[in-house]
């Protein structure tokens, strides 16, 4: 059951990294104008369209990390430390902080991106994407990288 | 949505109090889970080794969420006036002082003192 659960989390976490990824495109590279090539169409997407799967595909991401996180304490985490890893072990805990400030940020993300948008919000807006972004993709490649070292 | 306006402030006071109730664990540590006994307990017990290791996190991301709600009742309290004067972009800037922060704590997981 914990396989399961440990191999949703990584699809989900696939999910949400294209959605922050395709939001964050948009929002900091807009398309000025007609081109069809395949960078522009990555960027060419409706930001805001956005806002509901990322905060829905986070939840549940962070949801199943939170239900597989034990088992990565009392297995991953102690074999590496045996073998004194502690950088890997210092990255797991590095991307459980950022991944937990990322939830918190998730209602004023929610907050800046309802409708309609107010211009004076832009630059918010575009800050609290990239941010989230930048946290998304750090707990992503650490969470791969240590699955590669020892797999719950 | 006049509860949407306290968003802002949840999330700038539940990302600062997990980092400090993190920081100057066991002092703000109100609940430890032991994964191999899968039992809750209040506080932080001393776990024999069989028994241990006990896990924080859920508790500070309770004490997160606690301080969070409480800064966004005030929000909601605060004149609209004052509301208006701060500044949007702190809802970014703040998590990425604290990441700053968060990274200068955990430096010695990767050699630096």
């Amino acid at each position: 059951m914990i396989t399961f659960l440990f191999v949703m989390h990584g699809l989900c976490a696939i999910a949400l990294l294209g959605a922050i990824t395709h939001q964050a495109a948009a929002v900091w590279l807009p398309v000025r104008a007609p081109d069809p090539s395949f960078t522009a169409r990555f960027r060419a997407v409706k930001a805001a369209s956005y806002v509901n799967a990322i905060i829905v595909l986070f939840l549940i991401t962070f949801t199943l990390g939170a239900i597989v996180y034990p088992t990565y304490r009392i297995g991953a985490r102690i074999y590496m430390e045996d073998l004194r890893m502690s950088a890997p072990v210092g990255s797991f805990e590095v991307k459980e902080h950022l991944i937990t400030f990322a939830l918190g940020l998730l209602p004023t993300y929610w907050y800046f991106w309802r409708a309609p948008l107010t211009p004076e919000l832009e630059g918010a807006r575009k800050g609290v994407v990239l941010v989230l972004a930048i946290f998304i993709w750090a707990a992503f490649l650490t969470g791969h990288v240590l699955n590669n070292i020892r797999g719950v | 949505m006049r509860l949407a306006r306290a968003f802002p402030a949840f999330s700038a006071a539940f990302a600062t109090a997990y980092l400090i109730s993190m920081y100057f664990h066991p002092t703000f540590t109100l609940f430890t889970y032991a994964p191999r006994l899968h039992q809750w307990f209040a506080g932080v017990p001393q776990l024999p080794g069989r028994q241990g290791p006990g896990m924080f996190w859920y508790s500070w991301l309770a004490t997160g969420l606690l301080v969070g709600l409480l800064a966004g009742a005030a929000a909601l309290a605060t004149p609209a006036a004052i509301r208006a004067r701060v500044w949007p972009g702190l809802a970014w800037l703040v998590p990425v002082v604290l990441t700053a922060i968060l990274l200068y704590i955990e430096r010695t997981w990767f050699g630096f003192k």
